[in-house]
């Protein structure tokens, strides 16, 4: 009886427990998603202000304050569909358009659209996709923005991390009818306790939100959701204080 | 010149600050690293010290506490996306003199920083001012007597209301500084007073009768077209 009693105690405490966590994450996803809106929603309402009031006089100042707002209205704007999408993967309402593209390519789209972002932040971004000689052409069935999504998380992790060296490093190869693409950097790598956790939703790194590293903890979980829908899955490979690789694994398509 | 220091790791909000805070008269240094804002904030006396909370390498509120443990009395204002009780609690109790909540209006943030500036270096009263051979400001043919409260044009009282002298006392406070309206405002008739630019420039034409030999042709009472007013007394 007593056995039977301390073992439901048990499972209840597991239960709370587990339930608590979720809690916890859930409010700490709430509290970075507020951040996340409005840091952006400051810079717009602060210079639309000083500009309203014509407290920007200089001229060079004033073209300055319309890149930045062009540059938050995207950003907030990348957040609202980021979420919404989220959403939709996680409740199975996405619609993906699968369709054959070369892996490659869109890969080389995706890093010469973020090459931009990377170097404003100091950070050169070195791309290195071989087809292997015999090898097919590297064709996946996938969803271009969804799959070019995938990517761009990946490379935007990778400059967030790294806050020493800066450089990122993209590898694309195809081995046993695979495609692998891997993003690398050399930053601040995640511990093995960590390493399976933070492809959940809301899960972040504890050395990152310790060194102040914004985010909403959904970017992995949204690259696992992509690849999985696109048949594929997500690897990673990390050292604390070494640097990090993640690898998108897709199948090729069938020809 | 009041000097300001922005700790903020955002580019956008650092430069709407920045360009904030130049307009209105102060010099602005920036830093966007929590872990170099505690001996940034050491190496130099500033005025008054802007810190965002969530900042890379060290957060807002333990720059904050290092800062009052080491003995720093500058006035501090948090800049937080937080907005639960608790946080703002903690801030204040780390040693912030005050908190802002992002979004935030510049406007708002421009009042809280002239309130703490005042409370930080309260101007000499008037019994202070007593006998204090600073008290007679004089510009071309005029004199402002503080200790009087007088305006004299070649010796001779002018007949001013009390609002203009106190109009031409903060001009003389701040001679050769930029003082948008906004300023005037706040200085002059103090807070939470509704009243439109056009009193003030109303008022500032009538002084600029008192005291310029050309009132249309200004020499003292210079306007700063689209911010506000400059004194080259």
């Amino acid at each position: 009886m007593l056995l039977v009693i301390l073992g439901s105690g048990y499972v209840v405490y597991r239960a709370i427990s587990r339930e608590l966590r979720v809690a916890q994450l859930q409010s700490d996803f709430v509290a970075a998603v507020s951040h996340e809106f409005r840091s952006p929603l400051t810079t717009l309402r602060t210079i639309t202000e000083l500009l309203a009031q014509n407290r920007i006089s200089d001229e060079s100042r004033r073209r300055q304050s319309y890149v930045f707002l062009d540059h938050e209205t995207n950003r907030l704007h990348r957040l609202v569909e980021d979420l919404l999408d989220f959403g939709r993967m996680e409740s199975g309402r996405k619609q993906y358009r699968f369709e054959p593209h070369d892996a490659f390519d869109l890969v080389r789209a995706t890093v010469a659209d973020f090459t931009e972002h990377a170097e404003a932040q100091g950070f050169s971004v070195e791309a290195d996709l071989v087809t292997p000689e015999g090898a097919s052409a590297s064709t996946v069935r996938v969803d271009e923005e969804a799959f070019r999504r995938a990517v761009r998380n990946l490379l935007d992790n990778a400059v967030k991390y790294s806050p020493v060296c800066r450089t990122v490093w993209v590898d694309g190869t195809i081995c046993d009818r695979r495609v692998l693409i891997s993003v690398r950097d050399q930053g601040m790598g995640i511990n093995a306790e960590e390493k399976l956790a933070i492809f959940q939703k809301f899960v972040r790194g504890q050395a990152a939100k310790k060194a102040g590293i914004k985010g909403t903890g959904i970017g992995l979980a949204m690259v696992r959701q992509i690849s999985e829908a696109m048949g594929g899955e997500i690897r990673v490979q990390s050292e604390v204080c070494v640097g990090s690789t993640f690898t998108l694994v897709l199948p090729l398509a069938e020809d | 010149m009041v000097k300001v220091l922005v700790v903020e790791d955002e580019p956008g909000i650092a430069f709407s600050l920045e360009s904030d805070l130049q307009t209105e008269g102060y010099e602005v240094a920036l830093v966007a690293d929590g872990a170099e804002a505690v001996p940034r904030a050491l190496s130099q006396p500033f005025d008054l010290i802007l810190l965002d909370v969530m900042l890379p390498n060290k957060d807002g509120f333990e720059v904050c506490r290092e800062l009052r443990h080491r003995g720093l009395k500058t006035p501090i204002i948090l800049l937080t996306a937080k907005t639960q009780e608790a946080e703002k609690v903690m801030g204040l109790d780390v040693g912030a003199d005050d908190y802002v909540t992002k979004p935030f209006s510049p406007r708002e943030l421009r009042a809280r920083i002239r309130a703490l500036l005042r409370r930080a270096s309260p101007e000499p009263s008037e019994h202070e001012n007593a006998g204090n051979g600073q008290d007679i400001h004089r510009f071309g043919a005029c004199e402002l007597d503080l200790a009087r409260f007088e305006l004299r044009r070649n010796g001779q009282c002018i007949e001013a209301t009390t609002t203009e002298l106190k109009l031409l006392a903060a001009f003389v406070r701040n001679r050769g500084r930029l003082l948008t309206r906004e300023r005037l405002l706040d200085e002059v008739w103090g807070t939470g007073i509704a009243i439109t630019d056009r009193v003030i420039d109303n008022h500032v034409v009538s002084l600029r009768k008192k005291i310029e030999d050309e009132p249309s042709e200004p020499r003292y009472l210079i306007s700063v077209r689209g911010a506000g007013y400059r004194f080259d007394g």
